[in-house]
């Protein structure tokens, strides 16, 4: 199967000075739940916008869906068949919602996008109510944006995703600055995007969430390169990897109890991380 | 007093860097959802009559609010 995305020995650097990847290389497959794990300033969010066609690397080629990602098909205001068809084929979740949500209401944000790819009145509004309905939001339709919870507003950019309805999904720091319930809430939402085969690739330092959300984990050090690309279960036994990309610290760290009291999985629910080098 | 006014320009540079940055990244978020330049809008927007009454009333106010200022009537 050919991979939907491809990157080959990318690296990016912000205004020739600071270096967020280097030396990248990977591929994704539809249908694969990916987690990007690193920690804060290791570039997952620049990884995620590259994948995103938001930001182009500085070397190395990205391939999407089987075409070669270059700033002259995107970064330009004439209409082109790849530009559209990528927009509507991925969704890009955003880490702080403020600077997703730009519309008057929250009717119009989640009708923008369908919006932009040019579907019928009458189809969009049978969509953005689907989508209000599915999450649950009804209450918030006709409310401003910028007024709601954090929690409201993350559901509001979510609905403002889906209502296109992407192939792909690209999350960054979905559960960032949730409470519990709206945690387990988006967790079990993305399970069930991911039973629908939805490909979904998410960046992420909260490690428990990962086994959750997906079955492959990348590790991203803070050297800016892939330290690990492998099946979940095996990078999150792996303590001193972990420990080295400084996702976990000594005093720190995962809580078997505590922790699967609340979380189930539907896979490897019995899985726990307990070491004797974490006391 | 140069001093301060260092501060405030410091400040005021800050605050426009800041926003310049934040809507950069808002208009990522919009291409991002397929926006290409274009404005689509949902509503079909057209002229009612209660847009002509409103025009109307406008126009016979500062006419009215105009004369009386010049005191060609008196109220």
């Amino acid at each position: 199967m050919k991979p939907i995305f491809d990157l080959r020995d990318v690296s990016y650097t912000y205004l020739r000075k600071f270096e967020a990847l280097k030396g990248v290389t990977a591929s994704f497959n539809a249908g694969e739940q990916v987690a990007i794990l690193g920690a804060n300033g290791s570039g997952k969010s620049t990884l995620l916008a590259i994948l995103n066609a938001l930001s182009y690397p500085t070397s190395g080629e990205f391939y999407a869906f089987g075409t070669l990602v270059k700033e002259e098909i995107f970064d330009t205001l004439e209409d082109n068949e790849f530009n559209r068809s990528f927009r509507k084929k991925v969704g890009f979740l955003f880490q702080n919602p403020d600077i997703q949500l730009f519309s008057s209401t929250v009717f119009d944000e989640i009708a923008f996008g369908p919006l932009q790819l040019d579907l019928p009145p009458e189809e969009v509004q049978k969509r953005t109510e689907e989508v209000i309905a599915m999450l649950g939001i009804e209450n918030l339709q006709d409310r401003a944006p910028h007024m709601l919870s954090g929690g409201e507003k993350k559901k509001v950019c979510i609905a403002s995703i889906l209502s296109t309805n992407p192939d792909v999904l690209l999350l960054d720091e979905p559960t960032g600055g949730l409470d519990p319930r709206s945690q387990i809430w988006l967790i079990e939402l993305i399970q069930d995007l991911a039973k629908c085969g939805k490909t979904i690739i998410t960046a992420t330092h909260d490690l428990d969430i990962v086994e959750q959300i997906s079955t492959r984990a990348i590790v991203v050090g803070e050297d800016h390169t892939i330290h690990v690309d492998s099946d979940c279960a095996s990078v999150m036994g792996n303590l001193d990897l972990l420990m080295e990309a400084n996702l976990i610290h000594r005093h720190m760290h995962r809580h078997g109890k505590l922790l699967h009291e609340y979380l189930h999985a539907h896979t490897k629910e019995h899985d726990h991380v307990h070491g004797p080098s974490v006391v | 007093m140069i001093e301060e006014q260092k501060w405030v320009g410091g400040r005021v540079g800050y605050t426009l860097i800041k926003s310049l940055n934040m809507s950069e990244k808002v208009h990522g978020a919009m291409i991002s959802r397929g926006f290409n330049g274009d404005i689509k809008i949902m509503h079909r927007y057209s002229i009612h009559r209660r847009d002509y009454v409103a025009c109307v009333s406008v126009v016979a106010l500062s006419i009215f609010l105009m004369l009386a200022s010049q005191n060609l009537i008196r109220i």
